[in-house]
């Protein structure tokens, strides 16, 4: 009886410090993983809307036949200036690393093209990361909902 | 005066748990960790006003700059700044003016002068985050260690119940009932008061007797229970001697001293007096004497009277020779006497303490003396 009774408290003991420690698990590791995936991904979203900004834009000037450009541009702080673009047929586009490339308008909408391929692919590599994290989580969760209702 | 709720001890970590302190200090912490970021941020939009008003001073100096004119966030055409002279400025709310380059610098130096004050706000607001995250820390850190606080209130009455006790005694003749329909009648005052009022009744009635009687040796008035044994006790022998002779000697010299008629009995002059020194023998004259002129010089002399209570009560028990009584009345009659008609409200106040400390202590020792501390 005694015995026994150690035996439950034992049990009982090991059961918190587990309890205890999936929960610390789920706390420190799993959900700021997931904040950080999140925000990962939401970056590459951004990425994606600009690129397709870019696209519609170059459309418009390729469409209107646009060579020349005047435009107002941010000096900071909301303060803008009249700038002047004579030849808009070339385009500089960053390509990533700091490297900026020379593109024609087709090049250009060439290479956002492939450029909006990747950030598909990279935003459903994120989505998957999420979900399985979001799964862990579950998993987690039920694991500890298991040992509180069912004991020994 | 409520003795049982004079004062309080708690241990600060009930009041102030440890970790709801370390708590709490971890969440001004935090507060102080955002402040300093807004601080940052406050910071990094001054830096940055002040390059643009650098920027656009410069700018008007020549009519064009070759830069590149950003188109969209990734891509941008080669190009110049033209119009150098002309900013548009947002105001706010989405409504932008056209200005020049000393119009524009004006005002983002008043941009930067409410920046400044923002920031000088911050700071203030962070020092008193950072004071108030030392204060919990300090807190939390007594908490541990296991400060207690005591915490008594100042009760401005130990003149006024020395006083009362005082016309308590003298008007002997009062009728109680009125005392007891007084605004503040604590328990224990009242008992004591009856204690007293009782004990000079059968005082004087002891007295009577004798007077009647004259020559034989008369039982010392039983006073209450507690002094009766305490008669009876070991001492017994003494007290059943003693005072007849000490009464006379007292007479004797106190009479001669202050030229009264030797037919007058003392005890009509100070009878209560008497008794109570009488009852009140000390082998420690000096206590009693030093509590006498103590008092004759208007102090309240609480510590002598605290000693005395404490230290010198089992002394006090045992001691009913009477002898010394002679003693001090004799080192001090003249001048002792005259200063106690003078001051005879002292007297009154001490010989009340010292009866109510007489009575008092068997009940309620402890009491008693946090009474005549106060």
């Amino acid at each position: 009886m005694a015995r026994n009774q150690v035996w439950v408290v034992v049990m009982d003991s090991v059961r918190k410090e587990k309890v205890h420690k999936f929960e610390e698990f789920v706390d420190r590791r799993l959900k700021p993983d997931l904040v950080h995936a999140i925000a990962e991904r939401d970056k590459v979203f951004a990425q994606q809307k600009v690129f397709s900004d870019l696209k519609r834009n170059i459309e418009l000037l390729e469409r209107n036949g646009v060579t020349n450009l005047r435009t107002l541009v941010n000096l900071g702080s909301e303060v803008y200036m009249q700038a002047d673009a004579p030849d808009t047929r070339h385009i500089f586009v960053d390509v990533g690393l700091g490297f900026h490339v020379e593109f024609t308008w087709s090049e250009a909408l060439e290479f956002i093209s492939v450029k909006e391929a990747r950030l598909a692919r990279q935003i459903e590599e994120y989505t998957h990361l999420i979900a399985g994290i979001k799964a862990q989580i579950k998993l987690v969760c039920e694991g500890i909902r298991e040992l509180l209702q069912l004991p020994g | 005066m409520e003795r049982g709720s004079k004062g309080t001890v708690t241990s600060l970590s009930s009041l102030f748990p440890v970790e709801e302190a370390m708590k709490a200090e971890l969440r001004v912490k935090e507060a102080i960790a955002q402040r300093t970021k807004e601080l940052d941020q406050l910071n990094l939009f001054i830096s940055e006003n002040s390059s643009l008003m650098n920027l656009v001073q410069r700018l008007p100096d020549e009519i064009s700059h070759e830069i590149m004119v950003p188109f969209g966030k990734v891509a941008f055409f080669p190009g110049r700044l033209i119009h150098t002279n002309e900013f548009l400025v947002l105001l706010g709310d989405g409504y932008y003016a056209e200005r020049s380059s000393k119009q524009t610098s004006e005002i983002l130096h008043r941009r930067a002068k409410t920046l400044e004050s923002k920031v000088e706000g911050l700071k203030a607001m962070l020092l008193d985050l950072e004071a108030e995250a030392s204060f919990f820390n300090a807190t939390a850190a007594e908490a541990a260690e296991g400060l207690f606080e005591i915490r008594e209130d100042y009760i401005e009455q130990s003149t006024n119940i020395a006083t009362q006790n005082q016309t308590g005694a003298l008007e002997s003749n009062a009728d109680p009932s009125s005392r007891t329909s007084g605004n503040r009648s604590s328990e224990d005052e009242e008992y004591a008061r009856m204690m007293l009022r009782l004990d000079e009744l059968e005082l004087e009635e002891a007295r009577a007797d004798e007077n009647a009687s004259g020559i034989e040796e008369e039982e010392l008035p039983d006073l209450d229970d507690e002094t009766s044994a305490r008669c009876s006790g070991d001492e017994g022998e003494d007290i059943k001697n003693q005072p007849h002779k000490q009464d006379e000697s007292i007479e004797g010299n106190v009479i001669k001293s202050l030229g009264m008629p030797s037919n007058v009995k003392m005890e009509e002059y100070f009878p209560r007096l008497e008794e109570k020194i009488s009852m009140r023998t000390t082998t420690k004259g000096e206590v009693f004497k030093d509590n006498f002129s103590s008092h004759s010089s208007g102090d309240r002399a609480a510590d002598n009277l605290g000693s005395h209570s404490s230290g010198d009560r089992a002394a006090n028990r045992k001691a009913f020779t009477g002898l010394i009584v002679e003693r001090d009345f004799s080192s001090n009659e003249g001048q002792t006497f005259s200063q106690l008609l003078m001051a005879d409200s002292a007297i009154c106040r001490l010989l009340v303490l010292i009866l109510q400390n007489q009575f008092l202590d068997s009940r309620c020792r402890g009491e008693t003396a946090d009474f005549l501390v106060t």
